[in-house]
């Protein structure tokens, strides 16, 4: 009789211990999942609320000098409701479909575009030299929000 | 057996139900915010597209060594815009300007702005690009 009640005991706190391994386990995986529902809660917001333009004239891409280079100048304006972080590691450039390489690339009033503000998005034109003709660019920011723009080299 | 099965059970559904309760807590403030920022959104789709402002016309005065415009902009649409957040790019460079009044573009309302310091002879070609994307065009001549 006391070995019996011996078993169940012991049957009874094996079993209690594994529901609340087994629960334990089941609420961490309900708190990662929640977390990373959260962190992509998150960027859906922030890809949803950020736009941005290039809003070149197409027909004149102007070229400035900055440091002893010639670039050519893209504006690019956040025409969304919040404020944008923008600099050469966390945008991407490309230029009829290939991307220009950060050490290309120069930015001003960064790194960050405030609503309603324009920067300039400098290309260097001796690496980048775009042939008379049509050519398009686009710009992607990291979390996917993205413009182009076509325009014409004369 | 005796408890054992029943102990588990219960262990097993507070744990669910405790999970359910986290997962209901932490998704319904997130959906909301999601819904609340997509009608933002829309809103401000809408904003641009009924947004649509018009070059009524161009003053110059100076020599193409030196001249100064200014531009009457007419708010055709029906979005309330902030002068102050536009861009004006003449011959396809950015510059800085000056405005009057100093208030809101309201629709059906005009701002006059002032682009000093400028060079060059023949067409220009000018673009106006309001805070929210809306562009126009317009052209004129300095002899």
């Amino acid at each position: 009789m006391a070995g019996r009640s011996a078993a169940e005991i012991i049957f009874f706190v094996s079993t209690v211990i594994v529901a609340t391994a087994v629960a334990g386990s089941f609420m961490q995986r309900t708190n990662e999942y929640s977390h990373i529902f959260e962190q992509q809660s998150e960027h859906i917001k922030e890809k949803i609320s950020q736009e941005i333009k290039i809003v070149n004239d197409p027909t004149m891409i102007p070229k400035a000098k900055y440091e002893g280079a010639y670039y050519y100048v893209f504006y690019v304006k956040n025409i969304g409701k919040e404020n944008i972080l923008f600099a050469k590691n966390n945008v991407g450039v490309y230029i009829d479909g290939y991307r220009v390489d950060e050490k290309d690339l120069r930015m001003r009033r960064t790194p960050e575009i405030l609503e309603g503000e324009t920067t300039e998005v400098l290309v260097d034109s001796s690496l980048w030299l775009l042939k008379p003709g049509d050519h398009k660019i686009e710009i992607v920011l990291e979390n996917g929000v993205r413009d182009s723009l076509e325009f014409i080299i004369e | 057996m005796g408890f054992s099965v029943p102990a588990a059970f219960i262990i097993i559904s507070v744990a669910a139900f405790y999970a359910v309760g986290m997962v209901l807590t932490s998704v319904e403030p997130m959906l909301e915010d999601l819904l609340e920022i997509r009608d933002e959104t829309n809103k401000e789709k809408m904003a641009q597209l009924s947004t649509k402002i018009e070059i009524a016309g161009i003053k110059t005065r100076g020599r193409a060594f030196r001249y100064d415009i200014k531009v009457k902009v007419i708010n055709r649409g029906s979005t309330v815009l902030d002068p102050s957040k536009f861009d004006i790019l003449i011959g396809g460079l950015n510059w800085p300007f000056d405005y009057s009044p100093k208030n809101k573009l309201y629709p059906l309302k005009s701002t006059i702005f002032r682009i000093e310091g400028l060079r060059g002879s023949g067409w220009h070609q000018i673009k106006i690009i309001s805070e929210n994307g809306a562009e126009a065009y317009g052209r004129y001549r300095i002899r």
